[in-house]
């Protein structure tokens, strides 16, 4: 009985567990690795060649076109709309934040618990009134167009994050800066601000990659490919590559590598930052 | 010249839960004042409201002959060291010194002087360019000390300030707040504590505080005095219990007469118990009344009795400590064991009976209410 | 800090002390009270309002109409698959993603040796925008150039090789597995971190005790993760019922409808039907499922709350 506590599992358990964990490898891979392959293959090779072999020749033509005929715009849009959006989310929902977890008012409670039911809402019901909102005000087809939605609908959650962590601060440090003779606003700009860092890193990297990969609010707030952000690349290449399957999949491939190279440089702060919302339940 | 008082204050939670009840207090300047009491008794709240980080629902509080219930906490000339120390994690220890006097826009100059001169005081100057994480217990505590010297309160407050610390480390700490008191002795002090030991070494003045059914009977305040006070002239059953390890030996018992400066007990028993004649100079109580006899464990003199007041019960358990033993005795029926301290190695072994007697002069009567019943000489 | 100077000082630094006090909870909240109130609450409310109206969004000929929309939806036969739709894919997700990712988060919890690796690998899917999948699967489940198809064909199993995505008997199948595809690595490492929070000695205390590694999960591990796997499962169920992207791209809720979604059948009605004040009503009757699922779903899973 000494050794029970240390065992390790079975061998038959042990290569049932690899069977099934390669088996799920596989799953995961095979799409990404037929992306990859097919994307570097001429046109002439998809056609000719069987679907699952390596290029014949490994052809970076589609790239170039791609990289070519605007990329580097939509590249630019993302990187301003998601930049702005990602900054005035941090701000904005630090400052409820603060007010809603330290601060004693009435309505406290039932705003926060508000503020939590909007996780809820389904974006796609604010989508047309926002798109008749956006042409009245006449900034329809600009980056700027999205901005307000972006920031507006990743509020409850990165105040629901926020509040969750500065509630974590000691109650004694807030007194303590009091006895100093701080108000509200130094409490918040010399204390909770500095102290929330992991939090604000969390809620940055979580919009950061929700908004990077937004589709649908930027497919009907834009139209102009100049206006518009990167996953509306690949919907856009569609019409001109259409049959061009090595060319879509190229365009596919070079859209998402800006978030797997940010992946490579930091997996664990990604994946914590993408589970943010959720692991509180 | 007083420097803090607290007239007839009170404090309840949403208007309707009482936690502090009719606190009347006076602290002189450079006095140390202790709060002790059991838990819920309201003494880290009262200290609070000192601070006011708590509002007073009712009664004053004067710090300086200027009445402070509606001051923000940082006008009022007060300084609080924080149980957990409250350091600000992200800034030195200079810095955090510091925070304060810069808010109230001091010249730079002069902090840079008062840090120093605080940090030489708590030997620390050689840390002031760590972050709090970085040191011990022991020196966070010394920096939150050092935040409060800083100031130049008229009021130290301190709130259960040893509390997180280990016992040898406590004992050094305590002494150090009290040397560093005697230095600063134009400002008074305000310490919370609920060890009683912590309590008696530092205070010139223990306020008592009750919680529960007596404090909403007879106010939070049991009662106030210096430790000597408090320990000798206990003024009921509560106060007497609380301060003294072990505690008092208490023991029902019905007056059987009293006369001229000389009464005569019949400890409860159920075959009897013993009957005591004690010339204790107390106030005479009517015969037949109910009271509690208290004597304290180092009281009972162990051997055979010189006198007419002894009790013998039959040992139950023994501890050795070397320097001194506690002979556990069977208490009254239902009541808990009697303790005895005696010098030494007692030789009382677990089965025996023996005999003590109770010193006239150290013995404390109290009436059925509880409360002690006075001396009549001075 | 000498006493005449503060003393004196006191009674307008309390002024000013008392004002900000009241004041701060309305400036920190006022910015995200703003954006939410024009950009969450207004549209909401606009929503409402326009399910009301006939109209095509050019111009200013809307017809007010009562709750003629309201009617017409109940009656509307495609609004109610695309309903069914939605629920088949709340149901499949939470039957076939939540005990997947449950056994990949046991196997890496158990596994030691390998299982970073394994778990960064696994975490690829969720990186990849919903358009840049539907992109990818639309390319694989293609019947001619497909690898899917093409496997099947030289392993001998012609038969097999549907049109995975113009069949209509097999599009919301094929939507599904994609969805499962994308989403089985969110809930593993949901299920991990809830792995990961359990005390090693009860499981100690559980094998001095006798019980074997499969007793071990069912009966202490598992009610254990009861909070996180309700936490799960509402995720599941309520974001399928939002699903729209990887659909979109993929079939635009064909063929004839057979992969329609609620948001799917929304756009069409809006954008290619103009029917703006119907598409509204179509978002304002998705709002309301939403809400009333997620509130019963709450209540009825009360029970598998952890306690914190």
């Amino acid at each position: 009985m000494s050794s029970i506590a240390m065992q390790q599992p079975k061998p038959l358990t042990r290569s049932v567990i690899w069977t099934l964990a390669l088996g799920w490898l596989a799953v995961t891979l095979l799409p990404l690795a037929f992306v990859l392959f097919t994307s570097l293959k001429s046109q002439q090779d998809t056609f000719d060649s069987p679907v699952w072999a390596l290029p014949t020749h490994i052809d970076w033509s589609h790239y170039a076109s791609v990289l070519q005929s605007g990329f580097f715009t939509y590249l630019r849009n993302s990187l301003f709309v998601v930049g702005l959006s990602v900054l005035l989310i941090v701000i904005v929902s630090a400052m409820a934040a603060y007010a809603l977890a330290r601060l004693k008012f009435r309505f406290n409670k039932p705003l926060f618990a508000l503020i939590v039911a909007g996780m809820i809402v389904p974006l796609h019901i604010t989508l047309v009134p926002i798109y008749l909102m956006t042409k009245a005000i006449g900034l329809y087809d600009t980056p700027f167009a999205l901005i307000g939605p972006y920031v507006a609908t990743s509020l409850p959650v990165s105040i629901f994050i926020l509040a969750e962590f500065m509630r974590q601060i000691p109650r004694e440090l807030e007194e303590a800066a009091e006895l100093d003779g701080c108000g509200p606003f130094t409490i918040f700009r010399r204390i909770f601000l500095p102290l929330s860092g992991p939090g604000v890193a969390t809620v940055a990297i979580y919009n950061a990659i929700g908004l990077w990969n937004e589709f649908i609010f930027a497919y009907v707030l834009t139209s102009s490919p100049g206006n518009r952000t990167l996953p509306l690349a690949l919907w856009d290449f569609q019409g001109e590559y259409s049959s061009n399957i090595p060319a879509m999949l190229a365009v596919v491939t070079l859209t998402s590598l800006p978030l797997i190279v940010a992946y490579a440089f930091g997996q664990e702060r990604i994946v914590k930052g993408m589970m943010a919302g959720s692991l509180k339940g | 010249m007083t420097q803090i008082t607290l007239q007839s204050v009170h404090k309840t939670y949403g208007g309707a839960v009482p936690v502090i009840r009719n606190v009347d207090l006076d602290i002189g300047a450079g006095e140390f004042c202790v709060f002790l009491g059991p838990s819920g008794c309201g003494k880290s709240t009262l200290l609070r409201m000192v601070a006011g980080l708590e509002a007073i629902s009712a009664g004053d509080l004067h710090i300086g002959g200027v009445r402070m219930n509606d001051v923000p906490p940082a006008h009022r000339e007060v300084a609080m060291v924080f149980q957990n120390y409250a350091l600000y994690p992200h800034m030195s220890l200079f810095e955090n010194m510091a925070f304060g006097l810069r808010q109230a826009r001091v010249d730079p100059k002069e902090i840079e002087r008062r840090v120093q001169d605080a940090a030489k005081i708590l030997q620390i100057t050689h840390l002031l360019d760590r972050l709090p994480k970085a040191l011990s217990g022991g020196q966070r505590q010394r920096v939150a000390i050092g935040r409060a010297i800083v100031r130049q309160p008229s009021v130290f407050l301190f709130d259960e300030p040893l509390s997180n610390l280990d016992a040898a480390l406590r004992v050094h700490m305590r002494t150090e707040i009290a040397r560093l008191h005697r230095e600063f002795n134009r400002a008074s002090a305000i310490y919370v504590t609920h060890d009683q030991t912590e309590a008696m070494a530092l205070a010139d003045k223990i306020v008592l505080l009750r919680a529960g059914q007596g404090m909403l009977e007879h106010g939070s305040v049991a009662q106030i005095g210096s430790p000597m006070d408090l320990y000798h002239r206990p003024r009921d059953l509560f106060v007497a219990g609380f301060l003294g390890s072990p505690r008092m030996n208490f023991l029902p018992a019905t007056v059987q007469s009293a006369e001229r400066g000389e009464i005569t007990l019949q400890i409860d028993g159920n075959s009897g118990g013993e009957r005591l004649r004690l010339a204790a100079g107390i106030v005479a109580p009517a015969a037949g009344s109910r009271v509690t006899l208290g004597i304290r464990p180092e009281h009972l003199a162990a051997g055979p009795s010189d006198g007419s007041a002894a009790i013998t019960r039959r040992v139950r358990q023994v501890e050795h400590f070397g320097e001194y033993s506690y002979v556990y005795l069977d208490g009254t029926e239902g009541e808990e064991d009697l303790i005895a301290k005696v010098i030494g190695h007692s030789p009382a072994r677990p089965g025996d009976n023996e005999s003590f007697s109770i010193p006239s002069g150290d013995c404390h009567v109290f009436d059925a209410a509880g409360f002690a019943l006075p001396r009549v000489q001075a | 800090m000498n006493t005449h100077a503060t003393v004196a000082a006191v009674p307008l630094a309390r002024r000013r002390h008392r004002s900000a006090r009241q004041l701060a909870p309305a400036i920190f909240l006022a910015p995200a009270v703003a954006l939410l109130a024009m950009f969450l609450v207004y549209p909401l409310l606009q929503s409402f309002r326009l399910s009301l109206l006939e109209w095509n969004g050019l111009g200013e000929n809307s017809v007010f109409v009562g709750l003629a929309n309201w009617v017409s939806l109940a009656k509307d036969a495609l609004f109610w698959h695309a309903l069914g739709n939605n629920l088949l894919l709340g149901l499949f997700s939470v039957l076939i993603q939540l005990p997947i990712a449950m056994a990949l988060a046991l196997l890496l919890d158990k596994a030691g040796r390998g299982s970073r690796t394994l778990k960064i690998l696994y975490f690829l899917p969720l990186l990849f925008s919903s358009v840049a999948l539907g992109v990818i699967f639309k390319n694989i489940y293609d019947p001619n150039f497909g690898p899917i198809n093409a496997a099947l064909n030289a392993l001998g199993l012609p038969a097999l090789a549907k049109d995975w995505l113009g069949d209509r008997s097999y599009a919301l199948a094929a939507v599904t597995a994609v969805i499962c595809w994308q989403n089985v690595p969110f809930y593993m490492i949901l299920f991990l971190a809830g792995l990961a929070s359990f005390p090693p000695d009860l499981r100690e205390a559980a094998t001095l005790d006798g019980a074997s590694d499969a007793t071990i999960f069912w009966k202490i591990k598992l009610p254990h993760l009861q909070g996180t796997v309700r936490t799960a499962a509402m995720l599941a169920v309520i974001g399928s019922l939002r699903y729209f992207d990887l659909i979109y791209v993929m079939t635009g809720g064909g063929p004839e409808g057979a992969s329609e979604l609620m948001a799917t059948y929304m756009y069409r009605t809006v954008f290619s039907s103009f029917q703006l004040g119907y598409g509204s009503t179509v978002a304002s009757a998705m709002f309301l499922v939403v809400t009333l699922i997620a509130a019963v779903g709450m209540r009825l899973t009360k029970r598998f709350e952890t306690e914190v």
